[in-house]
């Protein structure tokens, strides 16, 4: 140990153990820092940059993607409404078809039905008239029985009258 | 420890000037200035002195900075990290500006040593404690075991000195600035072309340039040195003597502007070693390829304005 003392060895204190001790500090300190410490730097930093630069390719992958699945859902939907507008525009011509059977059938048997009504009326008719004709050939033997005073053959009597009120008919 | 009640705050410097005590001697008096370190102790032939260890500790705050920070480092930066890739991202942009991509990624790591190793060596002058904390002169008595004051209050030592107050500290980085940039010229031109930069006896002018050229570079050795030396002692001498004079008060005034010269001193270095390493990379032939480029956009330039009008 040494009593400290000002250096003044060479002018403005320069000596040189200093200047080879400066150097080898300045020495150490870069191959520290551009061993360890640089090379850590720039392979975050470079990291990071491609990290960065891929974030970006891939938003303007998505972007570009995007356009084009809203391109496709928009031909998606045209397509749909298009499809739609068929579909309803060929209900229509099928409800309408339907509606004319409908009624077509409705028709049919609305006539068969007045047909079937009409037979009935007449076979109704008929029975009546033969019911009728029935009861006015037996008033009307009543009735000539009580003018002639005598009882005619049955079976005759029904056939003459029969053969009468035919030929009034 | 021996404590100045004078150097509470930096102080370095001395003379005639003192404060009167009510007694009618001084209270404390202004330190003496040595331009020269002060040697602590030696190991054998090597002297160690204050200015080394400030110049030892501001290695240990780059290294703790940097292996800090880049010990485990995340690409989402945060903290110390985030703090030093900033500063790095800074200068490693500026490197990449002044001299190219490839270029400047290549010349990044010196210069950024440079940059941060005076960076902290010239700003440990307003840590408190340097300049101030010190070994006492044979023969001085102080007070309640440490404290210098009266006459007594000029005589040590100090322990920590600002490394770039020191000639050995700032000739050492001037040289070592100056030597690998001539590396880079003989390594990226070749011997024959680099040393032509210097020697050129194919016309007259020429010579004299090269001779120039040389003279630039001892020069430039002079320049880097001094001018850090220079500004970083004077901002010391200044913050002692404030400190002397108006304790407290006198040198946080300044210190803001102390951080101010430190940082631009310590840039102005690394910037002006990128440029000449950037100069010492191109051959004069580029040199005067790049001149009539730019004479030759410029009379575009001109042309395409005058055809405009």
């Amino acid at each position: 140990m040494l009593v400290p003392h000002v250096v003044a060895d060479l002018p403005l204190g320069i000596n040189p153990w200093l200047l080879g001790a400066q150097l080898l500090n300045f020495g150490i300190l870069y191959f520290i820092l551009a061993k360890f410490a640089f090379p850590a730097l720039y392979k975050t930093l470079d990291q990071r940059a491609a990290t960065i630069r891929q974030g970006v390719e891939n938003s303007e992958r998505a972007k570009t993607e995007l356009a084009k699945a809203q391109q496709q859902a928009d031909g998606i939907i045209q397509a749909a409404q298009q499809r739609s507008q068929q579909i309803i525009a060929d209900a229509g011509t099928a409800g309408e078809r339907v509606r004319a059977q409908i009624e077509a059938e409705a028709k049919a048997r609305a006539a068969e039905i007045a047909e079937q009504n009409r037979r009935r009326m007449a076979q109704e008719e008929a029975q009546a008239q033969n019911a009728l004709r029935q009861q006015t050939a037996d008033l009307a033997i009543q009735a000539a029985s009580v003018v002639v005073g005598r009882s005619l053959d049955n079976s005759d009597q029904r056939r003459l009258v029969e053969q009468f009120l035919t030929e009034v008919r | 420890m021996f404590w100045p009640i004078s150097h509470l705050l930096p102080s370095l410097t001395g003379g005639a000037t003192h404060i009167l005590a009510d007694a009618g001697g001084p209270l404390w008096l202004l330190p003496g200035i040595d331009v020269g370190p002060t040697t602590l102790f030696t190991i054998g032939p090597f002297p160690v002195t204050n200015t080394l260890i400030n110049s030892w500790l501001s290695m240990i705050i780059v290294l703790v900075l940097f292996l800090g920070a880049t010990r485990k480092m995340a690409i989402v930066p945060k903290g110390l990290q985030n703090f030093v890739e900033w500063g790095a991202g800074l200068l490693i942009d500026f490197c990449e500006e002044v001299a190219g991509k490839p270029w400047g990624r290549r010349f990044f790591p010196f210069v950024a040593t440079i940059f941060f190793y005076l960076l902290f060596a010239n700003w440990t002058e307003i840590i408190p404690g340097v300049d101030s904390l010190g070994t006492p002169m044979p023969g001085t008595h102080p007070v309640a075991g440490i404290f210098l004051l009266g006459n007594d209050s000029n005589k040590f030592y100090p322990w920590v000195r600002p490394a770039s107050s020191d000639l050995n500290f700032t000739l050492a980085i001037a040289l070592i600035s100056v030597v690998v940039t001539q590396i880079y010229g003989f390594r990226t031109l070749g011997f024959r072309q680099h040393v032509g930069k210097y020697l050129n006896f194919r016309d007259p002018i020429g010579f004299i340039v090269g001779i120039l050229e040389i003279v630039a570079e001892f020069a430039r050795i002079i320049s880097f040195s001094f001018r850090l030396f220079g500004n970083v002692f004077a901002g010391d001498v200044l913050l002692i003597v404030l400190g002397t004079l108006l304790p407290f008060i006198g040198p946080t005034v300044f210190y803001p502007l102390e951080l101010f010269v430190g940082f631009i001193q310590a840039f102005v270095f690394s910037a002006l070693t990128l440029v000449f390493l950037s100069l010492a990379i191109t051959s004069h032939e580029d040199e005067h390829a790049s001149a009539a480029h730019t004479e030759h956009s410029e009379v575009g330039e001109l042309a395409s304005a005058d055809a405009v009008h």
